[in-house]
């Protein structure tokens, strides 16, 4: 995996693009967790968004989860396709199942957001 | 040893009953401890799972703004008024929170064991969902099964089928808390029209009193229990304390929007 994912606590991972942009989806381990995805609302373009703000809503079978932006900044691009095609983020989160490129306020933000040991230490920990 | 706050809150409409539940979060939260919320509505009410499609309600004869209201959750639709609510609200963290199957076994299984010290057939459904035979089928949330649903034995056998669910739940995950939301179905409500209707627990062989308090109280006993926590009956309507009042007044008014209700 990438070794520039920087992760939020909340599941998101987010990768600094070489055009400024930064590409947002969530782990492999939140998709696994969620289970059986039925439906994905995505926030609109242009939106702009704060760190912890809640960008768009995934419903699996039964449970209804937030996901939210890692770092400040504006929502410039969504993965339309995705809604339609959900099995894409169990098969490919870190890549087709991208889910938002945002223009961070602040790229120096994300050096403040756990890196993937950090991450994994998380989740083993269950403290969550 | 922990604490595990109730409110048997009293009835009251859809949005109030929403707006409640989402300062419930904000109270598990500030307690770092689960908290239950406990309600009846004050009027016939049908809730829609977060993203139910307006379109499939108004084919069924729901229309907003008359005695329908949009939940946070997901999962299906329920048709309040027969029925005991509950809303459970977890802090991050707490083992309850890690899946949402473990948290609804964790609430459901203390319902099961109660049924069960009461001589009915009940159980965790453990399969898959069930297939949909039709829109109603696919639209209310009694009509369908998943994991972790709490159904009984009828004691029939063929159509109509030998099981019963009654009770179900849905979830709404959120950063630090997670609610989730359940639905124990008394009676069938025979004022809602045929299709909307399911039997409740009185209707296949349960001894309840009409307001199921006391079987409502026993389950929340087990609950604590299995928690290994002390059962605190709070006191007065939950939203009587006057900050809680002041956090629900921001929600009501989004719940009572036909934007929120219309939002699929």
């Amino acid at each position: 995996m990438a070794t520039e994912l920087r992760f939020a606590k909340t599941h998101e991972w987010i990768r600094p693009d070489a055009d400024g942009l930064a590409t947002v989806g969530i782990s492999a381990y939140a998709v696994e967790a969620l289970t059986d995805l039925v439906f994905m609302q995505l926030p609109e373009v242009g939106r702009r968004v704060k760190a912890g703000e809640s960008i768009g809503e995934i419903e699996s079978v039964k449970a209804v989860s937030d996901f939210y932006a890692p770092v400040s900044g504006e929502v410039v691009a969504v993965n339309a396709a995705l809604p339609d095609a959900l099995e894409t983020l169990g098969h490919d989160p870190y890549g087709a199942g991208w889910i938002v490129k945002l223009r961070p306020d602040d790229p120096a933000e994300m050096a403040g957001l756990l890196t993937q040991p950090a991450y994994d230490a998380l989740v083993k920990s269950g403290q969550h | 040893m922990g604490r595990l706050s109730i409110w048997w809150d009293q009835a009251a409409d859809g949005p109030t009953n929403m707006a409640a539940d989402e300062v419930l979060a904000a109270e598990a939260r500030r307690r770092v401890q689960p908290v239950v919320r406990l309600y009846r509505w004050d009027s016939p009410t049908v809730s829609l799972g977060a993203f139910q499609p307006i379109a499939e309600a108004r084919s069924l004869g729901i229309v907003p703004g008359h005695g329908m209201v949009r939940r946070p959750s997901g999962g299906g639709a329920i048709v309040h008024g027969t029925d005991i609510t509950y809303a459970v609200a977890v802090p991050a963290g707490h083992a309850w929170s890690r899946s949402p199957e473990v948290l609804y076994r964790a609430v459901h299984r203390p319902l099961v064991a109660e049924l069960v010290s009461r001589g009915m057939d009940a159980r965790l459904h453990e399969d898959g969902g069930s297939p949909a035979q039709g829109i109603a089928d696919a639209f209310f949330c009694f009509s369908r099964r998943s994991p972790g649903d709490v159904v009984v034995s009828t004691g029939s056998a063929g159509d109509p089928p030998a099981d019963a669910k009654v009770l179900g739940g849905a979830q709404r995950r959120q950063s630090g808390v997670v609610i989730q939301h359940g639905s124990l179905l008394l009676r069938s409500n025979v004022t809602a029209p045929p299709a909307w209707r399911h039997p409740g627990i009185g209707d296949v062989g349960l001894a309840i009193t009409d307001d199921g308090v006391d079987l409502a109280s026993a389950w929340m006993t087990r609950l604590a229990t299995a928690l290994a926590s002390d059962l605190a009956w709070e006191a007065g309507p939950f939203l009587a304390d006057r900050g809680r009042r002041t956090e629900a007044d921001a929600a009501l008014v989004r719940y009572r929007e036909a934007r929120w209700c219309e939002r699929r």
